[in-house]
């Protein structure tokens, strides 16, 4: 086995992780629990014949009630209902951004890592160059040229978050097709495809897991800021046009925080979820980063002892 | 025990081979070129098994690469039962890599540790189409796990290769080369990696290989007394050229090469067993 020693005596195994059931955490199950909750409110508000209610001059900035859990905005509508149908547009935008993102990522990775020389490089160079790009410029000038809505706030976000996803999988790929086994491939007469399918992309596809989680919570994020600057075309109710909504009507001057806090707390705790899942599927992919420190930090003196 | 005879028709040759390691710089500027292989010309007839001996760095195992087309060639010709192989297509070196199979050094690192002992075997097969259906390919799996000493071969096929022993590694990665039915192994340090109790094991694999089936073997090696035991013939490298070749015994009593004679002494600490060594 391929190992090095620590000083503390503890060998530790470099050697590729054994293959092993994914094992998810407390953590990872709070983040799906949250994410399917999310996820049936969006449905509900998409397929349920919800109305806001018509404007009702009464009831502007009208304080939470117990028929009306979240208050009335500028025009007196229900703030909670506007939630639950803006959840849709917002989860489908990040959701779909995040695929965009991964997608292109994935494949000029994949296709960055395993070709060496001037493909590499003059992909390399495409992902710094989307890495440097500041996203909200970007973002402004490309739905002044296509105008907005929400097809085209989704293949932006996309072009702005794939190059991340990019970096991580050609180095994965990188790493992976210099591995014996992929020589081992080549020696019995595997063409590039067979090496791609069997040896490389079992290594990439967990990574694409939790690159991911990352890039829809990044995705939501960005999408949330570009509405907010009213990117995101009229007709859409979402979490950020509400945000804007409720800046643009001075719902804080009204003291109207039911209508700003709900959307803003809602892409918190849904990017929080994200992240969190990333998190543990990156310690369950990868044990090396807890066990290895577990082990050295608080068993080594025991344990070199035993072994002297 | 089948033995080679000098007139049986030679199947690798290597001739005059040269392999240069050039670092480039990014507009195809040669910047470095370093000699690893320099004028190698080696043979190895049906039935034979030929050691290729040398120190550490002496270019065996980029000759060996260079043999099965994985390392460009700067000069020579690998020829590979009296054809050629200069200038063939991928097609030509896809069936010479089902002729020809290598066995790597370290099984730890050559086998896959997310496919099963099954998986691994049955690569090749996919790979090349042989078999005609999922039953028969299980067969000749089991065939080759079993002819390898892993039996029986239904209590390795779903095991995966962190669960076995080095030894056993080993012999996976010879059963999943053996079911390609090559005409040749090319052995690279093939027992270097193991530990000393389970060599004799392995090395016995490949004796028993030509003995049963004829198989001719290229077996490269630091390890003088396996080289002795098992080879019919021997070519010594050093520094990229073979320094000395002949029948493995009169190499061994009567080095000619300054630098043979060194790695003679450096391993008559080690036992050259029946028959004392000068």
């Amino acid at each position: 086995m391929s190992g090095i020693i620590e000083p503390s005596g503890i060998a530790v195994s470099l050697a590729e992780p054994e293959p092993r059931r994914l094992r998810l955490d407390a953590k990872a199950i709070a983040a799906i629990v949250i994410l399917v909750v999310f996820a049936l409110v969006a449905l509900a508000g998409r397929f349920l014949p919800l109305d806001p209610g018509a404007i009702d001059v009464t009831k502007i900035f009208a304080p939470p009630s117990a028929s009306h859990w979240l208050g009335h905005d500028d025009a007196g509508r229900d703030v909670l209902i506007q939630l639950v149908i803006g959840a849709w547009p917002s989860l489908v935008v990040g959701l779909s951004a995040a695929a965009v993102a991964v997608l292109i990522g994935g494949t000029l990775g994949v296709l960055a890592g395993y070709s060496r020389g001037w493909l590499d490089l003059v992909l390399l160079r495409l992902m710094d160059y989307f890495i440097v790009v500041p996203a909200l410029p970007f973002a402004m000038v490309i739905t002044a040229i296509w105008g907005p809505g929400l097809g085209h706030l989704i293949i932006v976000i996309g072009i702005l978050l794939w190059s991340t996803t990019a970096r991580v999988v050609r180095a994965q790929v990188k790493s992976g097709r210099e591995r014996l086994y992929v020589q081992r491939a080549q020696a019995l007469g595997a063409g590039h495809l067979h090496i791609l399918l069997r040896h490389i992309l079992p290594q990439v596809i967990p990574l694409i897991g939790t690159t991911g989680s990352l890039a829809v919570a990044l995705a939501i994020l960005t999408q949330a800021a570009l509405e907010f600057f009213g990117l995101a075309g009229t007709g859409v109710l979402s979490w950020g046009t509400m945000i804007r909504f409720a800046f643009q009507r001075d719902a804080m001057l009204n003291d109207a925080w039911w209508f700003v806090v709900p959307p803003g707390l809602c892409i918190c705790i849904v990017i929080t979820a994200c992240y969190w899942l990333a998190q543990s599927l990156e310690k369950a992919l990868n044990p090396r980063l807890s066990t290895t420190d577990l082990r050295v930090r608080s068993f080594s003196l025991r344990s070199a002892r035993e072994g002297a | 025990m089948m033995r080679a005879q000098a007139s049986a028709p030679p199947l690798l040759e290597l001739r005059h081979l040269r392999v240069n390691f050039v670092e480039q710089s990014l507009f195809g500027r040669t910047l470095n070129e370093v000699s690893a292989v320099d004028d190698v010309s080696i043979e190895v007839r049906q039935g034979e098994i030929v050691a290729l001996i040398g120190a550490s760095g002496s270019g065996k195992t980029t000759t060996v690469r260079a043999a099965l087309g994985l390392q460009p060639v700067t000069a020579g010709e690998i020829v590979f039962s009296g054809r050629p192989m200069t200038g063939m297509g991928p097609r030509e070196w896809k069936d010479l890599r089902r002729r020809m199979q290598l066995i790597f050094q370290d099984p730890t690192e050559a086998l896959n540790p997310r496919m099963t002992v099954e998986e691994i075997v049955m690569e090749g097969l996919l790979i090349h189409r042989l078999g005609e259906n999922p039953s028969r390919r299980r067969e000749m799996i089991e065939e080759a796990l079993g002819f390898v000493g892993l039996t029986p071969p239904g209590h390795f096929l779903r095991r995966h290769p962190h669960t076995l022993s080095g030894g056993q590694r080993q012999r996976v990665a010879i059963a999943a080369a053996l079911v390609l039915s090559p005409e040749l192994l090319i052995a690279d340090e093939p027992v270097s990696m193991l530990d000393p109790s389970i060599r004799a094991g392995i090395l016995d694999l490949f004796a028993r290989l030509r003995a049963e089936r004829g198989m001719s073997t290229l077996m490269v090696t630091h390890d003088l007394p396996s080289a002795y035991h098992l080879a019919d013939r021997v070519y010594v490298m050093n520094r990229g050229r073979i320094v000395e070749e002949g029948p493995t015994k009169q190499v061994f009593r009567s080095p000619s090469h300054d630098y043979t004679k060194a790695l003679i002494r450096a391993a008559s600490g080690q036992t050259l067993a029946d028959g004392p060594v000068p």
